[in-house]
């Protein structure tokens, strides 16, 4: 086979590899999630939450972390579920389905009835995400969701 | 023919450009006064002699020194890269691969800046998010680039009295 034709096949081969999506065949996510109170006043840090303080410590200015709360949320696709955050505000989690190696996760905070905040996550197995910053006694509120694919 | 006229034909081409000795002219003058075969063969020889004489005599429509110069001037000089190029190129058979190597790397090029800027597939990130208490950031842990996003709830109204 001529070079020049050699070369197009290579050209062409190094394309798909570049953008071709992995085959993923996921029916269910398990999310955990922690609620967690972040202080500046304390240097107090949770043994599981080590790991937690080392990230978001240097990007927020918090030196103590508490668990408050750890919840395990298994998902199917289409499915949601809920947890309770506080005595007025409550969390929805929606499994929308999966993308390529991400799963599609809507969550939603409400206050009372009314939604408050919406976000739609795009999760890797075994990856993570935080939502943070409403007021929580002298500190505030963390949210870790920490997901695996089933 | 005899042998001797044999030998006498032989003898023409030089004796018709005159460079026969003496001796030997003599013979072969003597010979052609007797031999009417010998004779038609010296005039057929001075025909051809003079048709050649005419065609060299011509001036030449090509300067044949100049184009000689010409070519040997081409044969030892050494070609530029565009001459290099210029053969390359009107080889038979290059523009249908070429056109196909080109439109596959210009795909590669359109293609490269939208890959890039799509988010990573190997991390978690956010897609979407809104608030309707306040302003959010979405902002990226220390060490593993997980997505934090951070609500800044609006603080309450004064009361005013």
């Amino acid at each position: 086979m001529k070079p020049t034709y050699l070369l197009l096949i290579a050209l062409a081969a190094l394309f798909l590899l570049v953008n071709a999506p992995p085959a993923v065949a996921n029916s269910g996510f398990i999310a955990d999630v922690e609620v967690i109170n972040a202080l500046q006043t304390s240097d107090e840090v949770d043994p599981e939450l080590s790991g937690l303080a080392s990230e978001v410590g240097p990007v927020l200015s918090y030196t103590g972390f508490k668990l408050l709360k750890k919840s395990r949320l298994p998902l199917e696709i289409g499915g949601t579920r809920e947890l309770l955050l506080s005595q007025d505000r409550r969390l929805t989690l929606k499994l929308e389905g999966f993308q390529a190696n991400q799963a599609r996760l809507n969550l939603k905070i409400f206050k009372n009835h009314t939604e408050i905040f919406a976000t739609t996550l795009l999760m890797i197995d075994h990856g993570s995400a935080i939502i943070g910053g409403p007021k929580l006694k002298k500190g505030v509120i963390l949210l870790r969701i920490e997901g695996k694919f089933d | 023919m005899t042998s001797v006229c044999d030998e006498i034909t032989y003898k023409l081409s030089a004796y018709l450009d005159n460079e026969l000795p003496d001796e030997e002219k003599s013979k072969v003058e003597a010979h052609l006064k007797a031999c009417p075969s010998c004779q038609r063969s010296l005039q057929k020889l001075k025909k051809s002699s003079e048709l050649i004489a005419t065609a060299l005599s011509d001036r030449p429509a090509v300067d044949f020194d100049k184009a000689w110069e010409n070519i040997e001037a081409r044969i030892h000089s050494r070609p530029t890269i565009w001459q290099y190029l210029r053969a390359f190129m009107a080889r038979p058979g290059f523009w249908i691969p070429a056109g196909a190597v080109g439109a596959v790397a210009m795909l590669l090029v359109l293609c490269l800046p939208i890959y890039k800027s799509q988010p990573s597939a190997n991390l978690s990130h956010v897609e979407s998010v809104s608030s309707k208490t306040g302003r959010v950031m979405v902002l990226q842990t220390a060490k593993t680039s997980q997505p934090l996003i951070w609500i800044m709830e609006s603080p309450p109204k004064e009361k005013h009295i």
